[in-house]
């Protein structure tokens, strides 16, 4: 916003003071703090491993880690992508049939509350356990880690959705006052109102949706996945080389939030929460 | 024809038992503007969502122009400004007094061009861009004034729209309500708490008594147009804030 329409903000209004709110501090909680944490505890780390000469097939130092991981990378860097396209594959279609579902359902209460039961039930299952009855269905392919992955993310976004959807406001009065139709009324205020509500569902859902891919990769599935590199690395006792593979799954995971937060903030850019932090 | 009718409207709420209009009679000619003042749950927005089709009477019948609030309602004959602005806070300024008239199809030069001839007349033309969020409340509710007015209504229905603001606020938008009012020549129907905002926009000021809601007395207001800041302090301004809160102590001992 510039300055001239800030200015004429205030002079047009009064009650405008709250709308000044200067954040020009230094992100000392958010990025300083942590940071020194994190050197400090690799630090220790590294010093531990040295002054007690632990063994490498034990614990490998922070150094030894970084090495591997730049000798790995280009692998690493294949194996995360394969990783990725599945654990994105498994959130779209999860997303899509979850949104769906609650845009459908949403009239009928009845069907809704028990579709909100099935899904409580669902969240609090161990999905792990389903994998075996996937790779029945799928084989041992990545189809079957992408179901995993959508049966994960399903209910928890069907619960953010549902939540959306349901909500009413005085906005609906306003749609009926002008004599908008059903549709309109859906696309104009129910869907948008919900989105809030998806987007908080997919930061939740898409840092679950790489756990869930890596750890069904695990227990097999396409041998070029994160996943299945850990467990063969793990038998053969290369711990370094794990350990370069978990950094990877570490990075895939903030890459992954940090890419629901990006759309997050375009998508909700008109939201309060855009406005009070 | 009459702006608005009522004739032995009333209005049960059968699930909570409560009888919250009866026998309520009122007419207000097109072009003239009537506060509806009263205690708190006294019917006053009850008796707006009648006539604005938001809730069905359970006797007696409410007229629009003439016609029933369905028929006035589909055939947009009023606009609605509510007590909070119920901005869609996803769309701009602008998006927003375009929404009546993109549900009603018109196309979008026509639209546009109407919009921002709205948000002109309650002067918000620099912020037709901006989120609904990054205004303050009486900007929201000049936004929300002028969405209602897109669809070129000739009914208003105005429910204690400047309630939440603060006095300085709600005394700048009362006045320019009066010079949008006299610009345009709707029939408003205003819904207030306060009785200096009800005798100084009114032609007429009904005073209703509760339990259940009905209309206690109707006073005019003689005031010469337009009104302005000077208005307030006319000596008959007094007499008829006088006459207003004496006939809402009644209504409050009937």
């Amino acid at each position: 916003m510039s300055d001239t329409t800030l200015a004429d903000a205030i002079q047009a209004d009064t009650d405008s003071g709250r709308r000044l709110r200067v954040r020009a501090e230094i992100p000392w909680l958010t990025i300083v703090a942590p940071a020194v944490f994190f050197v400090a505890f690799i630090g220790a780390w590294e010093l531990l491993v040295k002054v007690r000469d632990i063994h490498v097939l034990l614990l490998p130092a922070p150094s030894v880690i970084w090495r591997q991981f730049v000798e790995d990378f280009s692998l690493l860097r294949v194996l995360a992508k394969n990783t990725a396209i599945e654990s994105l594959k498994g959130v779209l279609i999860g997303a899509v049939m979850a949104i769906g579902l609650a845009g459908l359902v949403q009239p009928v209460g009845w069907l809704n509350k028990s579709l909100l039961m099935y899904s409580s039930t669902i969240k609090a299952l161990p999905i792990v356990a389903l994998y075996p009855l996937c790779t029945v269905f799928f084989g041992i392919t990545s189809a079957a880690v992408v179901a995993m992955v959508a049966i994960g993310i399903t209910p928890i976004m069907y619960t953010f959705a549902a939540r959306g959807f349901s909500g009413t406001s005085q906005e609906d009065d306003l749609m009926r006052s002008i004599s908008a139709g059903r549709f309109i009324r859906f696309r104009f205020l129910v869907l948008p109102r919900a989105l809030p509500y998806v987007m908080a569902g997919m930061k939740t859902a898409v840092p679950l949706s790489i756990i869930v891919a890596i750890i069904s990769e695990y227990f097999g599935g396409r041998v070029t996945t994160l996943g299945s590199h850990i467990r063969r690395e793990s038998q053969q006792l290369h711990t370094p080389e794990m350990w370069s593979a978990i950094v990877m799954a570490c990075l895939l995971g903030i890459v992954a939030f940090g890419a629901v937060s990006l759309l997050d903030r375009y998508f909700l850019r008109w939201h309060t929460s855009r406005r009070d932090d | 024809m009459l702006g608005l009718r009522a004739e032995g409207l009333g209005k049960e709420f059968t699930t909570a038992g409560v009888l919250a209009l009866r026998d309520l009679n009122l007419e207000v000619e097109q072009g003239g503007f009537m506060s509806v003042i009263g205690p708190s749950g006294c019917g006053k927005s009850t008796l707006l969502r009648i006539f604005s089709d938001l809730a069905e009477p359970t006797s007696g019948i409410a007229e629009v122009n003439g016609k029933s609030p369905r028929e006035a309602r589909i055939a947009r004959e009023f606009g609605v400004v509510f007590q909070s602005p119920n901005l869609l806070a996803w769309r701009t300024v602008l998006r927003n007094v375009m929404l009546p008239l993109q549900v009603m199809g018109i196309d979008r030069a026509e639209r546009q061009q109407t919009a921002h001839k709205m948000l002109d007349l309650v002067g918000l033309s620099e912020f037709a861009r901006h989120h609904p969020l990054q205004l303050s409340g009486g900007m929201q509710q000049r936004v929300a004034i002028a969405r209602a007015l897109s669809m070129n209504p000739s009914v208003l229905f105005m429910d204690e729209p400047f309630g939440a603001l603060d006095e300085i606020t709600r005394d700048r938008l009362n006045l320019e309500l009066m010079r949008i009012w006299s610009q345009l020549s709707a029939t408003i129907l205003f819904i207030t708490h306060s009785i200096t905002e009800a005798v100084l926009l009114s032609t007429q000021v009904a005073v209703m008594s509760g339990r259940p809601g009905h209309i206690h007395k109707v006073i005019d207001i003689d005031l010469a147009h337009p009104r302005t800041a000077e208005t307030r302090e006319d000596p008959r301004f007094y007499k008829h804030v006088l006459d207003v809160r004496r006939a809402l102590t009644e209504a409050s001992h009937e």
